[in-house]
């Protein structure tokens, strides 16, 4: 009877789908927790990372996978004894919300990129482990695997708590065509940020109008460079605050009255690189990370360059960038861990990362890369950490400082207001964390 | 369904044209307001990057440029994130539609101890904006190990459905009493009266809310964003948005709108094929009381 | 072999127990049935409707980061440290600008639009209409946000394109913090007129035809007869539209906003939502987040309660 088999079939049709339900969940869920020591079974251990570059960014589809998924897959197939399972949640936040939702769950991952920035707060926040801790007795042989300049910025309270990956500067891309069609030598324009004013007046003259310097991402990078080369500091090295200081001030309304001139690009996060791309924009700053996606992308001649000085102040620049952490505190994941981390610091390893742009830390000799001489160039002269913003509510303070630069710059509230406001809000967010 | 239709008025023949023609305008012009984006993202999707690029105006592209489409596929995994929306949108509805029939029936016909405090309580529901529940059933889903599962995006989803469980018992109450009352004389028991007599009867409100649910569904924003926090393991909806985040993709506009064109298709084939239906279903139970 | 009587009597004894056992348990399941048809739903509900807002104000008195495992007790600080977050006082502006621009937007006009769509409703294209207009309603929140993304975009979007023709310069529409907001709310117009003015239409052409002729054969005009029986009768969808969209409204921009502009310029496009997203998930900060929540849901009840005190009395129902 047709009733009896409607019945039955809602039955099934449920039972069915609460099946399929479930069994895809198992399928979503991150990397199994699999026991296995390496001399009594066959099994791999698997662990997990996760990291924010997947393929794509940019250029041409899948042609090449980024620099980083062609380490893990070399890693993969090199390695008898471990499985490294990638994913990629998205941006540096997205990746860390997912990890805190999965620490949270008690399934920790067992390596994440973490901006130098979040360090106080991984320690802090989320528990990372120590690189001792994971490493054990080839800590030594690890540490000795990178340059020395960038183990401190994984150091706190003597202690080292990641395995120093990415590091980038922020420098300046520019359209060289455009240079040229309109008379400007990017050699007198970026040498100090008069003669850059001046230049990106004839620039923007000869582009109709339009501003010349646009700076991407968060604007507090860029913002702890142009800070630091006029001898000011966003964070002083005893935790206070330091952008109330004149010459941070006076740094900060540098970039202020290029925008009251109308030389400064207000747009948003997104529009500036296309912009940069399509040529409708003279000087983009951006990571030195860039470069692989600019070379690949670009239609036209383009330069790479470092800040302009205030007077005969040095360019002091900033990292940017991350660390690879390890999170979990299952030890018989440590040994598989270490095995990535030694591949990454290899010849191989790190010969595959190195097309990106970031900054070779490892202790081999890589050619570089035409376009990375301006980030060398700050490197050497001695970087300063991205700004540590203290306590559990790192995060929110960061953005603040973030948002308040943004403002000053558009011109959205005078560098006197904001650099108070700034300091007044981020006091308050930094004295509850 | 024409047994229960109230007897509604039959459109008049109009005899001045001339208002007309100034009130269709008006709607041509919102016609076109509401169309335009639409036709954009898909005159877009065609165009090779130096036409997206560029300051003049054409719907049409000089040379159309198709690869847009298969190589949003090769950018992100499309194709994932289509099995994802499909199959969560496929088990939310089901879910739904297996609670909300039942207790619909239950709370028009069926005489209870709490019938009408329980009713109330489903209602309630609607005055709870989706955000106040977020965190709890955030930590909830995480403390079962749900995180980026589809059980974690669908089972805390279902109960957001009194609306259609008030859509329903409209549904139910206008069926005739006495439908019922010989069903009981031959002894059916309640379930029997469910499924024989109440369900077949109202399937085309039933099918309304299948539509309407799935497409809810579908077209989930929040939830998913949070639980889905992996790249492989989003849907349509929240995967567009790494398109729009990540400053390295934000140059790809050709095939960003070839995937958000692909998006807007299940939907809106839904829509054009169950239209009437849901007209009909929503002038017959009304929105009374 | 014939049943003695003392058998006979014996087994019709069992017969009626068996008989009273089932009519028993046929009383038993069919007084459970109801409760068994709305278990499922009402047992969800619980979980993850009415559990939460206990949860959330439990929490809402905790400093909590999710990931460590003690909770600290603040007592109101939550609650206090809001008027003094200048991020809280901006969203609260934006909760106002959307509120107060998109409930005329998408409840009185998709009002006229269907009173429009009404009074045409004899025309081939009324079906045409009826799809074009109700098109953007379907597809996804965030998907929408893309394609008004790519119009909206400052050197290359079309809507800053036609502007030129008019001599208006580019405006940056996601970037500059006066256009912003309401370069979602165009959004959010967009989105909704479909299907408000659809409830509206379906209103209209519920109405019992009885009640029109009768006032027709008195002689009144199309016009009074909109006025004193379409509007009335339509009262109660009016009252169903106003209520739910005082209480969405905020919510359904989130997409909008997370996608087109992550609440920036200057968190110039934030609403309280998008708040307690920032300070729930982005910040991990559980306990401002559940403060937020409480408070929301509070408003929100009371908006309702508001509405139903002094709005609902003009309600007619048919």
């Amino acid at each position: 009877m047709s009733h009896i088999s409607r019945r039955k079939f809602i039955g099934t049709a449920a039972a069915g789908s609460a099946a399929l339900a479930l069994s895809q969940g198992a399928n979503a869920a991150p990397a199994v927790l699999k026991h296995s020591r390496r001399s009594s079974s066959q099994e791999k251990t698997e662990i997990s990372i996760y990291h924010i570059w997947g393929t794509p960014p940019g250029g041409e589809p899948a042609a090449t996978p980024a620099p980083m998924m062609q380490v893990i897959d070399a890693f993969n197939a090199q390695s008898d004894t471990v499985t490294l399972n990638t994913f990629t949640p998205g941006n540096y936040y997205e990746t860390l919300q997912k990890t805190q939702a999965d620490l949270a769950a008690g399934n920790p991952p067992d390596l994440v990129s973490v901006p130098w920035a979040f360090l106080e707060y991984a320690v802090e926040g989320l528990g990372v482990r120590s690189l001792a801790d994971v490493a054990g007795d080839q800590f030594e042989d690890l540490k000795a695997s990178m340059s020395e300049e960038s183990w401190p910025l994984v150091t706190k309270d003597d202690t080292i708590w990641g395995f120093p990956w990415g590091l980038s500067t922020p420098i300046l891309y520019y359209n060289a065509d455009l240079f040229e069609e309109a008379g400007v030598a990017p050699e007198d324009m970026f040498d100090t940020w008069e003669k850059f004013a001046e230049g990106a007046r004839t620039l923007s003259e000869h582009m109709g109008g339009k501003p010349v310097l646009s700076l991407q991402y968060n604007k507090d990078w860029p913002a702890q460079t142009i800070i630091q080369s006029n001898g000011g500091r966003v964070m002083n090295d005893d935790g206070t605050f330091g952008f109330t200081s004149d010459e941070a001030k006076e740094a900060m309304q540098t970039i202020a009255d290029l925008d009251k001139e109308g030389l400064y690009d207000r747009g948003a996060g997104p529009e500036l690189r296309p912009n940069f791309l399509s040529g409708n924009n003279a000087v983009w700053q951006a990571s030195v990370a860039s470069l692989n996606g600019i070379t690949n992308e670009a239609t036209f001649n383009f330069g790479t360059s470092t800040w302009p000085k205030f007077g005969d102040k040095p360019v002091i620049s900033s990292t940017g960038g991350s660390f690879l952490a390890c999170f979990t505190q299952d030890e018989s994941k440590y040994e598989a861990v270490v095995e990535f981390l030694k591949f990454c610091a290899s010849e191989e390893g790190y010969g595959l990362w190195n097309q990106t742009g970031y900054v070779n830390i490892s202790n081999h000799d890589f050619e570089r890369l035409e376009g990375q001489e301006p980030a060398y160039e700050q490197y050497e002269a001695g970087l300063i950490r991205e700004t540590n913003w203290p306590g559990a509510r790192g995060v929110e303070a960061g953005s603040t400082w973030d948002v308040y630069c943004e403002r000053m710059w558009a011109n959205d509230i005078s560098v006197e207001d904001g650099v108070n406001q700034a300091l007044e809000e981020i006091t308050a967010i930094v004295g509850q964390g | 369904m024409g047994s229960q239709t109230p007897a509604v008025e039959a459109p008049r023949r109009r005899s001045f044209r001339l208002e007309d023609s100034g009130f269709h305008l008006v709607i041509i012009i919102l016609c076109a307001f509401t169309i335009f984006p639409f036709i954009w993202m898909i005159s877009t999707s065609i165009k090779a990057p130096d036409e997206v690029f560029t300051n003049d105006f054409q719907f049409i592209p000089d040379v159309p440029r198709w690869a847009n489409f298969p190589d949003a596929f090769e950018y992100f995994p499309v194709d994932r994130w289509i099995w994802n929306s499909f199959g969560i949108a496929v088990l939310t509805t089901l879910g739904k539609i297996l609670m909300s029939v039942p207790a619909a029936f239950a709370f028009a016909r069926l005489r209870f101890r709490g019938d009408k405090l329980l009713f109330a309580v489903v209602l309630a529901t609607m005055i709870v904006p989706g955000i106040v529940t977020v965190i709890p059933n955030y930590i909830f889903v995480s403390e079962r190990g749900w995180m980026n599962t589809w059980t974690g995006v669908i089972i805390p989803s279902l109960p957001a459905t009194a609306f259609y469980v008030f859509l329903l018992r409209q549904n139910v109450l206008q069926l005739p009493q006495d439908l019922l009352d010989a069903g009981r004389l031959d002894g059916a028991t309640t379930i029997r009266l469910l499924t024989d007599i109440v369900v077949p009867n109202i399937k085309p409100a039933i099918a309304v809310v299948t539509i309407l649910s799935f497409l809810g569904a579908w077209n989930q924003y929040l939830w998913p964003l949070l639980i889905l926090n992996d790249f492989e393991s989003k849907t349509l909806a929240t995967g567009m948005q790494f398109f729009t985040n990540n400053v390295e993709s934000a140059q790809m506009w050709g095939p960003m709108m070839a995937t958000a064109a692909i998006a807007t298709l299940p939907p809106l084939i839904i829509y054009a094929m169950a239209q009437k239906q849901i007209i009909s279903t929503f002038v017959t139970s009304g929105l009374k009381g | 072999m014939v049943a003695t009587s003392a058998q006979h009597a014996a087994a019709q004894g069992t017969a009626t127990e068996t008989k009273k056992r089932a009519w028993t348990w046929y009383r038993i399941t069919e007084g459970m049935t109801p409760y068994l048809l709305i278990a499922p739903l009402l047992i969800l509900m619980a979980v993850f409707i009415y559990w939460p807002l206990i949860y959330s104000s439990y929490l809402s008195f905790f400093d909590w980061n999710f990931v460590r495992p003690d909770k600290i007790y603040v007592g109101l600080d939550n609650f206090t440290r809001l008027p003094d977050d200048p991020r809280f006082i901006q969203s609260l502006k934006g909760t106002a600008i959307y509120t107060f621009a998109l409930i005329p937007l998408q409840v009185l006009l998709p009002l006229g639009l269907a009173l429009l769509l009404f009074r045409t409703r004899t025309s081939r294209l009324q079906g045409a209409y009826r799809v074009l207009l109700f098109s953007p309603t379907v597809i996804a929140y965030s998907v929408a946000a893309i394609m008004w993304l790519w119009i909206f975009n400052p050197n290359y979007g079309v809507l800053n394109k036609a502007l030129s023709y008019f001599g208006v310069d580019a405006i940056r529409w996601l970037s500059d913090r006066d256009y912003a907001i309401w370069a979602i709310i165009i959004v959010a117009t967009w989105k909704t007129l479909g299907f408000h003015m659809l409830l509206y239409l379906a209103a209209m052409e519920g109405i019992p035809k009885d009640y029109i002729e009768a006032a027709q054969l008195d002689g009144a005009s199309s016009w009074q007869i909109t006025r004193s029986i379409r509007f009335p009768l339509m009262t109660p969808t009016f009252f169903f539209v106003l209520v739910t969209t005082v209480i969405s409204v905020n919510d359904d921009v989130f997409a909008a906003i997370n996608v087109l502009t992550n609440g920036g310029p200057f968190d110039s496009t934030t609403n309280i939502i998008y708040y307690l997203y920032q300070q729930g998930f982005k910040y991990f900060q559980i306990g401002a987040g559940s403060a937020v929540a409480v408070i929301v849901f509070v408003v929100t009840v009371f908006l309702t309660w508001l509405q139903f005190r002094f709005v609902e009395r003009h309600v007619h129902y048919g």
